[in-house]
Parts: structure tokens; sequence; C-alpha cells
């Protein structure tokens, strides 16, 4: 599970892997579509495709001649994880400006 | 605290050495301190982020190019003990317009010993993000996957709390 866990944040603390994230969160969608709203090339749209695969946020399937990919609903686990890092560190930030702060 | 959180909510909680009206201050109006600077909404760098201390109160951020990007909306504002907000910023912070599309977050803040408060923070309502949304809390339904994960990162997290 930590494994996976730990994976799957590795996988998203790449902003470009984020953004195919994010897009997938919308709906289904093919390389293409993907690279054409990202400012990567289709290959290193397939790479990251590829990493957010192993992590087990995505999964793709063979629609005629194109491939298809899809969050897996564990992504949205990952996602929460994902949120559940970004607040554990902003309080830890918040504990130490409320404690540093001077006066009342 | 007692209050009924559903299993797909994130929820975080910090417990800081300070009295309570302090620390719903610093979380209020003093951003600047402690918000993860990375993390915003604009192109250019991120400069002041400004929460209207009322309920309808806008909260949004201001970049180095002099823009202004929305955040969400204050939903509940109750000083020092509870402040919700609308989190509109898309997943792993994209901008959008629309304020419907908005999940929640609730911060409480209760008095733990003289001059000790522990902040509560509940994420929820990730649901109203979207369609998207719906269908992959429907695909997780049935596999009662939360938990597991959550006791994972209590445990990664057990140093804050």
């Amino acid at each position: 599970m930590e494994t996976y866990v730990d994976r799957a944040l590795d996988a998203l603390g790449d902003p470009t892997r984020r953004a195919i994230f994010e897009r997938l969160a919308r709906g289904p969608a093919a390389v293409g579509q993907l690279a054409s709203g990202l400012p990567v090339s289709r290959p290193a749209v397939s790479q990251h495709l590829k990493v957010l695969k192993d992590a087990g946020l995505v999964a793709d399937r063979a629609v005629g001649t194109r491939r298809i990919y899809q969050l897996r609903p564990e992504g949205v686990e990952a996602l929460q994880a994902y949120f559940h890092q970004f607040w554990s560190h902003a309080l830890t930030q918040f504990k130490r400006a409320a404690e540093g702060e001077e006066g009342p | 605290m007692t209050q009924q959180t559903r299993s797909a909510d994130v929820r975080v909680a910090v417990t800081v050495d300070v009295p309570i009206e302090r620390a719903f201050r610093v979380f209020t109006e003093r951003w600047d301190a402690w918000w993860p600077r990375s993390h915003h909404l604009g192109a250019a760098e991120l400069v002041a982020v400004v929460l209207e201390p009322r309920v309808g109160g806008r909260w949004y951020e201001r970049t180095a190019d002099g823009k202004e990007c929305d955040w969400g909306r204050v939903l509940a504002w109750d000083p020092p003990r509870h402040v919700a907000l609308s989190w509109m910023m898309g997943i792993g912070f994209v901008p959008n317009t629309d304020p419907e599309l908005a999940s929640r977050l609730d911060i409480m803040f209760a008095e733990d010993g003289p001059g000790r408060t522990t902040v509560t923070l509940v994420h929820s309502e990730f649901e109203r993000h979207g369609p998207g949304w719906e269908s992959m809390r429907d695909g997780v339904a049935g596999q009662g996957g939360w938990p597991s994960i959550l006791d994972a990162y209590a445990r990664a997290v057990g140093a804050t709390h």
C-alpha cells in the first residue's frame, strides 16, 4: 500500500503529469488530445502517461486504432492523498508562522 | 472532536502553542506567512492572498503581474472558532471561473488548554468539482479503500498532530 501511494505521489509531483492527471479527471482522452492542451510533445505525453500508468493512476484501452486513457478509480485515492499531503505541509508552515509571530 | 466526516473527506489537524484568537488571525489574515507560495493559479509570482472577512467575501490571489484570480468564497465566518470556504480552484491548482464547481473547506479552531489551540481542517465535497468526480466516486464506492490510505497518511503526518 505504501509503495503504491509513494509512487502515485511521486508521479503527481511533476507539474506536467499533474496537468495530465487533472485533464483526465474531466474525462477519458487520447494522447493527441492530451498533447494539444499542453506545451509538451506527443512522445513526452506518452512517457508521462507511462509513469502515471505504472503508478496505478491511469488505465488505457484500445478504441479502434486509438488508445484512450482514463483515470483508474483508485486515482481518486491518490488525489485525496495529494490534498492530504498539501494540507499537512501547509498546516506545518501555519504552525511555524503562528508560533513565531510576536505579540498577542 | 466528534464531528461527522464522510469517508471521502480529507482531514488534517495541527496543534499550535498560541491562543485561539491568534491562531484564527494568523490563519485568515497572514497567508503571506504560511501559505505554500508555489501553490497558486496565476503564471506570475504570488504577491498576496486576500480573504474578505465576511460571509460571501472573496478569497483570491494577486500575482506580480497585477492579476487577481478567485480561489473561493467565504461560506461561514464565525471567529475565532470556525471559517468555511469554497475551493473553486481546479484539482492541482488550475484556474476555474465557475463558483459552482467548488469543493468545501471547513477550518475549526478549538482551545486545547491555556495558550494552546487545535486547528482541524476538513476538505470535502470533491465531487462538486465536476461530473468526472461523480463517476470516479461511484467507482470506488464499494471498495472501502479509504480507511487504509488515510491511516497510512495519518501515520506519516503524525509528527504534526
